[in-house]
């Protein structure tokens, strides 16, 4: 980068109100996407939650724009500040989405603006004892350990302006990321579609008889008198002040009325396996028939391209001795004999009458294609982002890469023919079940006696006052510690009032206690896994958390997965950002006073959000109750499967005692990871790992493209994801 | 030895995780009581729903062969065939008649339960040989590398003598690298300060600082797990958060020196300068307390 002449400025400009009000301004772009959006799911085994983990690089990429292109800036020290700023802004809206949407799903107790003061409360709280922690973190990983942090690498580059490489690695990523989220954005389907986008199983038969049926009643502009009686209950419940026992008796059996008319008219039982919603009722009792052509109304709808629409399929073979049946049963006549042949289990694992797709939206079952035997489920996500992440972090990611390849192709198979999985699992099932109940359980003990081993060593190594050269600690950490106690304080009363508010106060002061010490434990583990594969692992934290309350209380634990969640959360952007600063020579307090303004301004901003979005709940993109489900689930496996996640901590704590003190966490953090992104993220490692052998090391030159590359395909991923999230706000606002 | 220590910790790791997937697994042998005691895991007796078998039924509705109700009816019966849990959310137990059915039709082996029993536990040999196999793999692959560090440690020091570091550093490793550093950021000062040019001098100086860092800085984070061996996790903590604080010095001078940012630049070098003595004075008591 050439100098820009004596004229410019005559300060050392870093967190100048320039950078301020860039990060301002894309945390604001960024969070309310990802609220609104926030989940995205790898159809690869298993789900991330999106745009948090893509925070460092969105908003270094969105704030290199701001400063670069907009406002002619090229300070990397402004950059790094905006970026964390930005990101710090997104971190309490993870809480408030886990305690809004996650938390509703487990702890029904309180009403919801109650949880949603909890969750605010206990987010911000948990960002707190966050930030508290971040010193001596980021001296441990950063510092000491030298942990390639990807997308904090990856921040800094593209701060630095990155170059041609980095612009043609980012368009590639858009180019491949578009068609793995486009099929998110659907439009109301064609009649003349229907059969076609069930052939490309992007639509069951049901959803495509349905849709024939609400066409029926648009046309007519008429419906049964069941459903627009079960219309007048909803509306009515809707309308009256508060919901009483004849509202919900009079749905139910308006429910049954309209069920019944469904079985009998329609020949079509999968009416009742699959109902209509209940906007389709409301929409006929209000006589709204042009607006039944809605995908609110349960009328199909029609998804983007996708990769799934290239048809790569298994090799379809007929079951021979098998009768035809009649997958598209519509209430043929009586006479009508079934057609379809039936496939093999092989080529076809759903028995939907066609072959499976070798080629899904955002996953390539490579392991089909060469005939792997199906216990082994060998999947590559579409997910550039894990490809980046992998080159940046070398090699040495291949330890989280050992943790995901033992528990999906060595434990999870060794489970299942050993007889460990109910008789009813398949062995394609059986990595699925496995990371529900088996490995996932195991997984999260071994990560979190991972992350205690480190904690130990960390507390050794930062106390064992009589080795040091001044026989104390650093100037740095000196300095630290009085605003990082404060901190902790204030985070720790703040906890101990949301679980207060929870459960009462005594409950409130056990759960706040202890829950600072899992949120500290969250952040321990979170440092080298977010360091080493740019993983934030919040649902098994969460699922952690959530498991903790569900023992403790039985109820309430809203407030300690909030806290847990968004800690985990900022402590990963920041510990990136963080890595950028240096790069940027950022001091590490200034990036700490930033991070707690930009904590607080994302807490209002998510308040914000969910406030003017409570209309628009009911919009809220399909995904987003997978958030639920991944939190639920890991929660009740956590409890459920103790004895597991016990057992895993031992092994956690055992591994740690080895030459390398964070092996448990890498471990562990690998077996909650799905098998498509732990296979890519490998590759990505792997070929890391070529390039550096092949090309003269000494130079240096691999790792300056490794880095740009993996820098752009993470900021093309980031892009794309946050391109879709405002294009279906856009839409279910329209 | 090291190697022993890491097919150690591989077979250990495996045992150890092979045995705790058995830890809520009930052995279909133990009695009929006993089994009825326990309560069913998550997504027991979960039978999946056929689309096949949907479509026969479906299909033998549409003959008049069953109603749509019947049909529906025995659709929805599949799934699960027995639930873990109750329309209330509370765990249920088996009863001796689907016993039977699951020893018989299914030849089912385990039962996965919520409950953990290590009287119960099929593999809980397994596991402790595992986790003692693991640990001792550990503690011997811990010391191997720790033994085998230093002693690349040393051997790189001696080469580093040789190789033209300064005679005050003597074979110490880390020290090596600080007196490399300090001395690499005078020279880049001075050369920068040769020149009459301002845009020139920041040039330099910009130039200087890159190649410090990608060089010097980049040495001495390479040798990280060799100084760490060499001076103790304790006083690694230290020196590596004093060789953090130089380096982000640098690279702040070196951002300003590339914004053209002189007095920014020149304060900036001048405390890396400062740090760098610090760094190096720290390292030379350390290297007297270790002995060296």
């Amino acid at each position: 980068m050439s100098p820009s002449g004596p004229g410019g400025s005559q300060t050392t400009g870093q967190h100048t109100p320039r950078a301020i009000a860039v990060g301002i301004v894309v945390g604001i772009v960024i969070a309310p996407a990802m609220l609104a959006s926030g989940w995205s799911g790898s159809g690869a085994g298993g789900t991330w939650l999106g745009l948090p983990i893509f925070g460092s690089v969105l908003a270094a990429g969105l704030a290199a724009f701001l400063l670069r292109i907009a406002l002619r800036s090229r300070r990397v020290g402004e950059h790094a500040c905006a970026q964390t700023l930005a990101t710090s802004i997104v971190a309490p809206g993870v809480g408030l989405l886990l305690g809004v949407m996650g938390g509703a799903s487990m702890f029904e107790h309180g009403a919801p603006s109650t949880r949603l003061i909890v969750a605010s409360l206990a987010s911000v709280a948990g960002c707190l004892i966050a930030l508290s922690l971040f010193g001596p973190l980021r001296r441990a990983a950063i510092d000491a350990a030298d942990l390639p942090f990807p997308s904090g690498r990856a921040g800094a580059t593209i701060g630095r302006g990155g170059g041609v490489v980095l612009l043609i690695a980012t368009l590639a990523s858009v180019l491949v990321s578009l068609p793995t989220r486009l099929p998110g954005i659907e439009t109301p389907a064609a009649l003349d579609q229907l059969d076609a986008l069930v052939r490309r199983e992007r639509l069951t038969i049901e959803d495509a008889l349905r849709t024939r049926m609400i066409a029926g009643f648009a046309d007519a502009r008429t419906a049964p008198s069941e459903l627009a009686e079960l219309g007048a209950a909803l509306a009515e419940r809707a309308d009256a002040p508060a919901e009483s026992p004849e509202h919900a008796e009079r749905i139910n059996a308006a429910r049954a009325a309209w069920a019944d008319w469904l079985a009998q008219n329609t020949h079509a039982g999968p009416y009742h396996a699959s109902p209509t919603p209940d906007e389709l009722a409301l929409r006929v009792h209000a006589g709204a028939w042009d607006e039944l052509r809605s995908v609110d109304a349960g009328w199909a709808g029609a998804p983007l391209f996708g990769y799934a629409d290239l048809g790569v399929r298994v090799r379809s073979e007929t079951e021979a001795d098998a009768p035809r049946v009649d997958f598209a049963f519509n209430g043929v006549e009586a006479d009508a004999p079934p057609r379809d042949a039936v496939l093999t289990r092989a080529s076809d694992r759903d028995h939907n009458g066609q072959a499976d797709l070798i080629v899904t939206d955002d996953a390539i079952d490579v392991g089909r294609a060469l005939g792997v035997p199906s216990a082994w489920p060998i999947v590559l996500a579409i997910a550039p982002f894990a490809l980046g992440a992998g080159l940046v972090a070398g090699t040495r990611g291949l330890w989280i890469a050992s943790g995901g390849v033992l528990a999906w192709l060595v434990l999870s198979p060794i489970a299942f023919h050993l007889g460990y999985m109910p008789a009813s699992v398949r062995a394609e099932a059986a990595g699925a079940w496995s990371e529900a109940r088996m490995h996932g359980p195991i997984g999260l003990g071994v990560l979190l006696g991972g992350g205690l081993c480190v904690a130990i060593v960390a507390l050794r190594a930062m106390t064992a006052r009589d080795d040091a050269p001044h026989g104390g600690r650093t100037e740095p950490a000196k300095r630290d510690a009085t605003p990082s106690i404060v901190l902790a304080v204030v985070g720790v009363l703040g906890l101990a009032i949301a679980c207060g508010m929870e459960g009462g106060t005594t409950q409130g002061l056990v759960m706040g206690v202890l829950g600072a010490a899992l949120v500290a434990l969250a952040c321990v583990v979170v440092a080298p896994t977010r360091g080493l594969s740019d993983w934030t692992p919040l649902v098994p934290v969460a699922g952690a958390a959530g498991a903790l309350s569900l023992m403790l209380s039985g109820s309430t634990g809203v407030a300690l997965a909030c806290a847990c969640g968004a800690a985990a959360v900022l402590t990963g952007g920041l510990l990136s950002d963080g890595v950028t600063g240096h790069f940027a020579g950022v001091r590490p307090r200034t990036l700490r006073w930033l991070a707690l303004a930009g904590v607080v301004l994302g807490a209002a901003i998510g308040l914000g959000t969910l406030a003017i979005g409570a209309d628009h709940i009911h919009a809220i993109p399909a995904r987003l109750p997978l958030l639920e489900g991944a939190f639920e689930a890991s929660a009740r496996s956590g409890q459920d499967a103790g004895a597991m996640v016990v057992l895993g901590a031992i092994v956690g704590g055992l591994l740690g005692v080895g030459a390398l003190a964070g092996l448990g966490v890498l471990i562990g953090a690998g077996m909650c990871m799905p098998i498509g992104l732990v296979l890519t993220f490998t590759l990505g490692c792997i070929a890391r790992g070529i390039t550096d052998a092949a090309w003269a090391r000494s130079t240096g030159a691999s790792g300056r493209w490794a880095v740009r590359v993996g820098a752009g395909l993470m900021l093309g991923q980031g892009l794309v994801e946050l391109g879709v999230a405002v294009a279906r706000i856009a839409l279910s606002a329209h | 030895m090291r190697w022993v220590g890491v097919v150690m910790m591989v077979v250990g790791l495996l045992a150890s995780l092979i045995a705790s997937a058995s830890a809520c697994l009930a052995p279909m042998r133990l009695s009929p009581s006993t089994l009825e005691s326990l309560t069913l895991g998550e997504g027991a007796g979960v039978v999946e729903a056929d689309a096949i078998e949907r479509a026969e039924l479906l299909g033998r509705a549409s003959r008049g062969e069953l109603t749509p109700e019947a049909a529906l009816a025995k659709i929805d019966a599949r799934t699960p065939r027995f639930a873990s849990t109750t329309p209330d959310g509370d765990p249920t137990s088996l009863t001796n008649a689907q016993l039977d059915e699951l020893r018989q039709k299914d030849a089912l082996r385990y039962l996965h339960v919520r409950e953990f029993d290590f009287t119960r536990w099929p593999l809980w040999w397994a596991f402790v040989l595992g986790a003692t196999s693991l640990g001792v793999g550990a503690m011997v692959v811990r010391d191997g590398t720790r033994r085998t560090l230093a002693l690349r440690a040393e051997a790189q020091g001696r080469a580093g003598v040789t190789s033209g570091a300064p005679p005050r550093a003597g074979t110490f490793l880390p020290l090596q690298a600080a007196c490399a550093l300090r001395d690499g950021l005078a020279r880049a000062r001075r050369d920068a300060a040769a020149r009459d040019c301002p845009v020139e001098r920041m040039s330099a100086l910009a130039a200087g600082l890159a190649g410090l860092l990608g060089r010097e800085c980049a040495a001495f984070r390479r040798r990280g797990r060799l100084v760490q061996a060499q001076v103790g996790n304790a006083a690694w903590s230290r020196v590596s958060g004093r060789f953090g604080q130089v380096e982000r010095t640098l690279q702040r001078a070196r951002a300003a020196a590339e914004d053209g940012d002189a007095p920014g630049a020149e304060s900036a070098a001048s405390r890396a300068a400062e740090l760098a003595e610090t760094f190096e004075e720290e390292l030379g008591l350390l290297r007297m307390r270790l002995g060296g």
